[in-house]
C-alpha cells in the first residue's frame, strides 16, 4: 500500500504530505485543486510511467519571467544567487520540485523490505521525472538484503495497479510482466484508450510467430471467448463482478453473443435486461463503463495469476485501484451503491487480496454510499482546498451526513448546500430580516433592498393583467420589505422547503407595523 | 387528504380562459398538442386563495404551489371532454413537487374526499388509510398514499412544523400556536385533537372544555 505522499514544487501544489488510508482514500474539492493530479502521480510512484500527460513542476509568475536568463544549473542544484528573485516573490533557484512516496507491504516478504522509499526528481534538461532507486530505510523482514536485488520489480509491495481515467481509458501495472530493475517498469504498464479495452489491442514484436503479439483481447473477443468455453474460471469471475457492480434497478446478467452490424463479422457479447436482449456495444454510457471496469478486473487479476505461475512466483497480496470519479455517467441510484459494490467485487474475486482504493469525486451520492462501510481506522478522505498560490489537504473526519443536502451543505463540498444559489441568497435576505427584528442585531436593511433587487421578482398581480403602465419595477419600489422577502422566497424556494416554517411566524406577523423596521 | 369546498370561478374566466381555451382547441392540431396551453396561470393566485395557500394534496401551507388539473389532459385530449383543461372546475391547487410526481396517476380528488379516508399517526407523521375508504376510492387512495404517506418531501415539511408547534418558546408558549398549525396544517391539528397527550397543557385544557 502506499503509506505516504510527500509533493514539492509539482504540478498546482507548493508543497503537501499526504498519509494514506489501508482501504479507501477519497480525495474531494473544486475543479482545477488537483484531484486527478494526485491519482496521476501516484501512478507515476507506483510504476514509473505516465498514465497521460506527466505531471511538470510547479511555477510562478515571478518564476516563468526568469526563463530567460536563469540557467537550468542554478535551478536545479538549487544554486542559484538570488538575483533573480522578485519583490516578495520566488526565485527560480527556489522551486526544487519533488515527489516522495512510502510504500509497505502488507505482510513480511522474504528478501523484500517492509517499507520502501520512492523518490523522484525533475530533469530540467529532459524535461522528465527520474526516479531513484529503491531506498530502504526501514528493517525487511529478518533477511539480508543483496543490494542487486533491490532493484528487482518483485520487491515492489504493489504488484498490480488498475487505474480508471476519467476520460474512459484506463492503465494497469502488472510487477509480474517487468524483467527487474526500474528500466524495465514501462514494459509493465498498459495504458488502453476507452476504444481499445473493448476492441482490443497489439503490438509489433519481432520475437512472436507473426511478428505481433496481443497486449489484449479486449472486453468484446474475451467475454466471448470466456462465454464460449462453458463454465470458465473467467467467465463465473466476470458474472459474478458485473452482479456485484450492477445498478439497483437492472442486474448485469450476460446474454448470448450476438452479431450486431451486418459486415462487423464478430461475436458480440450481450446483456440480458428486463426490456430484451442489448448488445454491450449499444448499452449506455453508465452501463459500458461498469462492463469495461468489470472486464478489466477481472483481466487483470487472471493475468497476473497466470503469469505469477508462468514466473513461479506468488500472486500479489496488494492490489492499488485508482478510480477518478466513479460517478461518471452513472444514475444517481447507482452512485450510491457503485464504490462499496467494486470493493466487494475485488473480494469476489481476489479474496485473499488488500485492495487499497484511490478515489476522486464531486459526487455527494458517492461519499452518501461510504456512510455505512467508512471506517476511521481503514479510511480518509481529504478535502483539497486552494491555499494562496497553492493547494493544501485537509483531512476531514468523515461524519455520516444523513443525505445529499447534507453532504452539499458540509465543508467537503465546500458548504454549496443543496438548493439554487438565488433560494440561498433569498434565504440569506430572510434571515437578515428576521434577524434586525431583533433590538441587538442592527442589520443595514438598505443593503438587503438592494440584494432583493437582484433576485428574480413575482409575476405582476392579476389586476395589473390589462394595465400595461403598471410595470414590476415601479410597484416593486412601494411594497414594504417583508413582502419583497416573501416574493423572493416565493420565487426561489419550494413549498415543500422546510425553511418556509422558519419564514411563515415572520410573514403571518406582516400587519404588525414592528415587522418591517 | 382533507375535503375542500369547491372555490368559486372567479371573475374574468369565462373570457379569458374557457372562452380562449375552447377556441384554441377548435384548432384541429391542438387536439393532440403534448400539453394545452396555459391560459391559467395568471389565475394560480386567485386558486390559492381560494385553497387557503393549503396544498390540496399535502394539506399543509405552500405559498408558491402550481395549477394542478385534476383530471389531466393526458386522458381527454382529443376527447369531447377536452375543455376540462380550461375548466375552474377541473383545477386544484397543489405543491409544485406532487403536482408533477403525480403526472397523470388517478388520486382521490380533494374536492370530494371524505376527512375520515385518512389518519395521520403520531409522532411518525405518517399519513395511513382508514378503513373508511370505500372500495371504489381504494385504488386512487394507494395511488395518492404512495407520495403523502412518509415520502421524504412531504415528511420532512411537517416535521418542521410539528416541531415548531412542539418546540416552547422562551416565555413557555409554543413556537407556533395550535391556531397557526390549524391554519396551515389542518392534518397535524386534527391528529392534535385525537391524541390529546401531544397537546401542550393549555391547549388541552382549552380542548376539555371545548374551546380548542
Amino acid at each position: 500500500m502506499i503509506r505516504r505522499l510527500t509533493l514539492k514544487d509539482v504540478g498546482p501544489i507548493r508543497e503537501l504530505l499526504l498519509s494514506f488510508a489501508s482501504r479507501v482514500n477519497v480525495f474531494t474539492g473544486n475543479n482545477g485543486l488537483g484531484k486527478t493530479f494526485i491519482l496521476d502521480v501516484l501512478w507515476w510512484v507506483l510504476t514509473t510511467t505516465w498514465a497521460g500527460e506527466k505531471v511538470f513542476p510547479w511555477r510562478s509568475p515571478e518564476v516563468d519571467a526568469l526563463d530567460k536568463w536563469q540557467t537550468s544549473d542554478d535551478i536545479g542544484s538549487g544554486r542559484g544567487d538570488g538575483s533573480g528573485r522578485g519583490d516578495g516573490g520566488v526565485s527560480a533557484a527556489d522551486v526544487d520540485p519533488g515527489i516522495e512516496a512510502i510504500l509497505t507491504a502488507r505482510e513480511a516478504q522474504a528478501l523484500a523490505p517492509d517499507e520502501l522509499v520512492v523518490r523522484g526528481a525533475w530533469r530540467w534538461e529532459s524535461q522528465e521525472w527520474v526516479r531513484t532507486p529503491w531506498a530502504h530505510d526501514r528493517k525487511t523482514a529478518g533477511h539480508v538484503i543483496a543490494p542487486g536485488l533491490l532493484d528487482e520489480a518483485r520487491l515492489s509491495p504493489q504488484s498490480l495497479v488498475i487505474y480508471a481515467r476519467i476520460d474512459g481509458s484506463y492503465a494497469v501495472w502488472d510487477a509480474c510482466f517487468t524483467q527487474g530493475g526500474l528500466d524495465s517498469f514501462a514494459e509493465a504498464a498498459l495504458v488502453l484508450s476507452s476504444t481499445e479495452i473493448w476492441d482490443g489491442k497489439e503490438e509489433s514484436d519481432p520475437q512472436v510467430a507473426g511478428g505481433k503479439r496481443t497486449v489484449i483481447g479486449g472486453l468484446i473477443a474475451d467475454w466471448v471467448s470466456w462465454q464460449q468455453r462453458g463454465r470458465s474460471a473467467e467467465f463465473e469471475a466476470l458474472r459474478r463482478v458485473l452482479h456485484a457492480l450492477s445498478s439497483p434497478d437492472e442486474p448485469l446478467v450476460p446474454g448470448a453473443p450476438t452479431r450486431v452490424h451486418l459486415r462487423d463479422r464478430r461475436d458480440i457479447p450481450t446483456l440480458a435486461t428486463s426490456f430484451g436482449v442489448v448488445p454491450v456495444t449499444l448499452a449506455s454510457a453508465g452501463i459500458r463503463r461498469a462492463l469495461a471496469l468489470a472486464y478489466l478486473i477481472v483481466w487483470a487479476w487472471t493475468e497476473h495469476l497466470q503469469a505469477a505461475k508462468q514466473r513461479r512466483q506468488r500472486p500479489t497480496q496488494d492490489v492499488v485501484l485508482l478510480i477518478d470519479e466513479p460517478e461518471l455517467h452513472l444514475h444517481p441510484a447507482w452512485q450510491r451503491v457503485f464504490l462499496p459494490a467494486v470493493l466487494r467485487a475485488m473480494g469476489m474475486i481476489a479474496p485473499n487480496v488488500a485492495v487499497q482504493l484511490f478515489t476522486a469525486t464531486h459526487s455527494p451520492m458517492v461519499l452518501a454510499s461510504l456512510e455505512s462501510v467508512f471506517r476511521d481506522e481503514l479510511d480518509r478522505l481529504y478535502v483539497l482546498e486552494r491555499d494562496g498560490r497553492s493547494i493544501c489537504a485537509n483531512e476531514q473526519t468523515f461524519g455520516k451526513e444523513g443525505d445529499v443536502s447534507n453532504w452539499l451543505a458540509s465543508e467537503v463540498f465546500g458548504g454549496v448546500g443543496g438548493r439554487s444559489r438565488e433560494a440561498e441568497l433569498a434565504i440569506d435576505a430572510a434571515m437578515d430580516f428576521m434577524a434586525a427584528r431583533e433590538p441587538a442585531a442592527e442589520r443595514n436593511l438598505a443593503a438587503l433592498s438592494e440584494r432583493l433587487r437582484e433576485l428574480p421578482r413575482s409575476e405582476p398581480p392579476l389586476s395589473s393583467l390589462d394595465d400595461p403602465s403598471t410595470t414590476e419595477e415601479h410597484s416593486d419600489a412601494a411594497r414594504p420589505l417583508v413582502e419583497r422577502v416573501h416574493d423572493a422566497l416565493k420565487r426561489t424556494l419550494p413549498g415543500h422547503d422546510a425553511f418556509w416554517i422558519q419564514w411563515i411566524l415572520t410573514w403571518d406577523r406582516r400587519s404588525d407595523p414592528s415587522v418591517d423596521p | 387528504m382533507k375535503r375542500f369546498a369547491p372555490v368559486p370561478r372567479p371573475w374574468g374566466w369565462q373570457k379569458h380562459v374557457l372562452n380562449c381555451g375552447r377556441a384554441w382547441l377548435k384548432v384541429a392540431a391542438n387536439l393532440s398538442a403534448e400539453r394545452p396551453r396555459d391560459l391559467w396561470s395568471p389565475y394560480r393566485d386567485r386558486l390559492a386563495a381560494g385553497f387557503g395557500e393549503l396544498c390540496g394534496y399535502t394539506v399543509m401551507w405552500t405559498p408558491n404551489g402550481t395549477v394542478d388539473h385534476h383530471v389531466p389532459w393526458v386522458m381527454v385530449k382529443g376527447t369531447a371532454k377536452a375543455d376540462l383543461a380550461y375548466q375552474w372546475s377541473n383545477l386544484r391547487y397543489s405543491d409544485g413537487w406532487f403536482n408533477s410526481a403525480r403526472g397523470s396517476t388517478d388520486v382521490p380528488d380533494p374536492y370530494t374526499v371524505s376527512d375520515d379516508w385518512f389518519e395521520l399517526l403520531l409522532p411518525s407523521l405518517e399519513l395511513v388509510a382508514t378503513a373508511s375508504v370505500p372500495a371504489s376510492e381504494v385504488d386512487r387512495v394507494n395511488a395518492a398514499l404512495r407520495w403523502l404517506g412518509k415520502d421524504g418531501r412531504v415528511i420532512k415539511k411537517r416535521h418542521a412544523l410539528w416541531l415548531a408547534y412542539r418546540s416552547l418558546d422562551p416565555d413557555g408558549t409554543p413556537g407556533m400556536s395550535f391556531a397557526q398549525i390549524e391554519r396551515w396544517a389542518p392534518l397535524i391539528a386534527r391528529a392534535l385533537r385525537n391524541n390529546a397527550k401531544f397537546l401542550h397543557p393549555a391547549d388541552r385544557a382549552r380542548l376539555l372544555a371545548g374551546t380548542l
